[in-house]
């Protein structure tokens, strides 16, 4: 019997103090699952207390949260293009066409190593028009999320550096495409 | 000597709360700060059975609702974020009569009647559930699907079985990351201090707490002054609650269990933090609204859990406040060399102790502009709450005047009129008194003044309960201050001054630093 009571003061005791340590600031930063959804639906109002760059960057280290965040687009987004099967590695494509969307990039003429990506939604969601499209481009070994302004009379368009690998992803044929 | 001190919580469990108070939902932050703090109470307390078992049968009865054929958790939680007890009475408004069993939502629960048994899941519940599955499947993402595919046309039976494996899936995960061989390691070190000096729990004093920092049990490597104080502190706690409360109701409720050698795990949650209600945190006044800063928060943060020692460990909390700042410094120093601890030992600690008393002070004053903006807001809004604070800080005379005029009013009005009109009666009483005019162009000031979040632009009407709620902690964090004061004050009459003190604490921790920092094969 007095052993139980011991336990039961030590089990208090364990409980307080590890509440007390458990609120601790932290030196790790951590995602949770919710993050993840947030950042596949392309909430940008989300983007006030989460850093999608930060988040990517989290995802792209861990396989885990790859395969989690994959499976999380494959159940939400709004359309898919896969790998270019035909294309060679390494080499872009010109675009990418599906029945959902069109992306297409074109050179500014006036300032080098700039492109305008295009992206083209003939029946563009509510959000897509209120907040805008979100292109997520994913290989094997790493994920991009390029968010792209409201989309006008179904299309948007997004100037980018044409070095930029996430560039270089969404015209890779060796990337699957998850617009959302 | 064995180190049992550094085996606490993982970094990446902390970090994992920390993140589930921030992480963003349809408007604002998706979890409310205090639904979190639960659900870290049920896991330090071990006691999350049962709300696995309830989010089982929450989780059989979104997978089987048609609404949502694909995806359904994903759906439910996730996309439309049916977690707050409006939107999910939406949600199971229809009723519905399914092969594998029905469900109906009534006024207090949602009644569901599977094939072999039935349940009932309260409105109220669906936050702290929802939160315990973001858990889950923040721990073991796999856990996700597992769950739609084991409860799709599932009975009770396979209720039970997923609710046991998933406690199994946190407790595997807990043992690595919140491991409980070290803190009972510490409270044993501590009792059998504790019985070698012959010292009952309301013996302990400040030279106590001193001696066991300076010469620590030989089976524990206490190094940090912050968690000697703590840890005595937790363990004096622990062994009076058992005493006086454990004959009460723990032995007479559960005889049986204590017979088999089991802990209640729900007794021992709702003595930690039910039953005491003045274990107060407050680290949501950091959040939105932003009522105080995280520095601001900071000084506080040790010193208000432990508020009814303060009478009788005075100094010990001085000495947190000063010394134990100092030593996270020299703790930093000394992974970076011994010629920076040199340095950082040259350097006495940021302020003696009347120093620290006045940055309290200031804390103090600080919370009452940060009232003042509220009672703009209030005034804004047309809330007759602004009168509450307004109160406080006018002269005896027309306090008392504001008294018996709100008194009469209520008396003499109809509540109807009072609702309408209310507020236009205010504002009539406050054209007659310059004084309350005057204190209210300080509370605008005040507002103008505050730069923080949740203080920039007017919140709406329906935001105002958290305004409200943080009025009343600013004013319960100003009581306990206040009592520390006068603590403090009657401690300074009755003994030296709190100067000498300083200066002999001061040789103290600065020989016991040496000893613990200055060798470089220490620490």
């Amino acid at each position: 019997m007095l052993d139980n009571v011991n336990k039961v003061k030590e089990q208090l005791f364990s409980a307080n103090t590890l509440y007390t340590e458990l609120h601790q600031p932290s030196s790790e930063t951590k995602i949770v699952f919710n993050d993840l959804v947030q950042l596949a639906k392309g909430n940008r109002q989300a983007w006030t207390r989460i850093n999608p760059q930060q988040v990517m960057e989290q995802i792209n280290q861990s396989l885990l949260l790859r395969r989690q965040y994959m499976s999380v687009l494959q159940a939400l987004c709004f359309a898919y293009n896969p790998q270019q099967a035909a294309a060679s590695s390494g080499l872009l494509i010109n675009s990418r066409k599906s029945s959902e969307f069109e992306l297409l990039y074109k050179v500014d003429k006036n300032f080098s190593g700039q492109v305008y990506v295009i992206l083209k939604v003939p029946h563009p969601s509510q959000a897509h028009m209120d907040i805008g499209p979100s292109v997520n481009s994913c290989s094997e070994q790493v994920l991009y999320s390029v968010p792209f302004p409201p989309m006008v009379e179904g299309k948007s368009q997004l100037l980018m550096d044409d070095s930029d690998q996430r560039f270089l992803s969404i015209f890779d044929a060796n990337f699957e495409i998850y617009l959302s | 000597m064995t180190n049992i001190i550094n085996y606490g919580v993982s970094e990446s469990l902390k970090a994992l709360f920390a993140q589930l108070k921030e992480t963003p939902g349809l408007q604002g932050r998706k979890y409310p700060a205090k639904e979190v703090d639960l659900l870290s109470q049920d896991i330090v307390c071990r006691n999350y059975g049962s709300s696995c078992y309830e989010l089982c049968y929450l989780c059989w009865a979104v997978v089987n609702h048609p609404n949502y054929a694909t995806h359904p958790l994903l759906q439910f939680f996730w996309v439309q974020e049916n977690i707050q007890p409006r939107r999910f009475r939406q949600a199971f408004e229809k009723k519905l009569a399914l092969p594998c069993g029905q469900m109906s939502m009534g006024e207090q629960y949602l009644q569901l009647q599977l094939i072999d048994g039935e349940f009932a899941i309260s409105p109220t519940r669906i936050g702290v559930l929802a939160l315990m599955l973001e858990f889950i499947v923040s721990i073991d993402p796999s856990q996700l699907d597992k769950i739609q595919q084991r409860l799709l046309n599932g009975n009770m039976h396979e209720v039970k079985q997923l609710s046991s494996d998933l406690q199994k899936c946190i407790y595997s995960y807990l043992k690595e990351h919140l491991p409980e061989a070290s803190t009972q390691e510490r409270f044993r070190a501590i009792s059998a201090w504790l019985d070698k000096k012959g010292l009952s729990h309301q013996q302990l004093t400040d030279q106590h707490v001193l001696d066991f920092w300076l010469c620590p049990p030989e089976q524990a490597s206490y190094i940090k002054y912050s968690t000697v104080l703590e840890d005595l502190l937790y363990a004096v706690d622990a062994i009076e609650v058992v005493n006086t409360r454990f004959n009460q109701d723990y032995a007479l409720s559960l005889g049986s269990d204590i017979e088999q050698g089991q802990v209640n795990l729900d007794w021992v949650q709702n003595t930690l933090f039910e039953q005491q209600q003045e274990k107060l945190d407050f680290s949501w006044l950091c959040q939105t609204p932003k009522f105080l800063t995280l520095a601001q928060y900071q000084p506080l943060k040790s010193l208000l859990p432990h508020w009814q020692m303060f009478g009788k460990l005075p100094l010990s909390f001085l000495r947190l406040g000063v010394f134990s700042p100092w030593q996270s410094v020299l703790v930093q120093a000394k992974r970076r060399s011994s010629l920076a601890v040199q340095e950082k030992l040259d350097t006495s600690p940021q302020g003696h102790y009347q120093q620290y008393i006045a940055q309290l002070k200031q804390l103090q004053l600080q919370g009452t502009d940060v009232q003042r903006a509220i009672a703009h807001i209030f005034y804004c809004l047309k809330s007759p709450l602004f009168t509450g604070i307004m109160a406080k800080h006018l002269s005896a005379s027309l306090q008392k005047a504001l008294r018996s005029w709100t008194g009469q009013q209520l008396e003499e009005t109809e509540a109807d009129t009072l609702a309408t009109s209310g507020f236009a009666m205010i504002q009539a009483w406050l054209l007659q008194h310059p004084e309350a005019q005057a204190w209210l162009k300080t509370a605008e000031k005040a507002y103008k003044a505050n730069n923080k979040e949740g203080f920039k632009v007017l919140p709406c009407a329906q935001q105002l309960d958290i305004y409200h709620e943080g009025v009343q902690a600013l004013d319960q964090i100003h009581r306990i201050l206040s009592g520390y004061f006068a603590q403090l004050d009657k401690f300074n009459r009755e003994n030296v001054l709190l100067e000498t003190i300083y200066r002999s604490d001061l040789c103290i921790f600065t020989n016991r630093f040496k000893q613990l920092y200055g060798d470089p094969n220490v620490g």
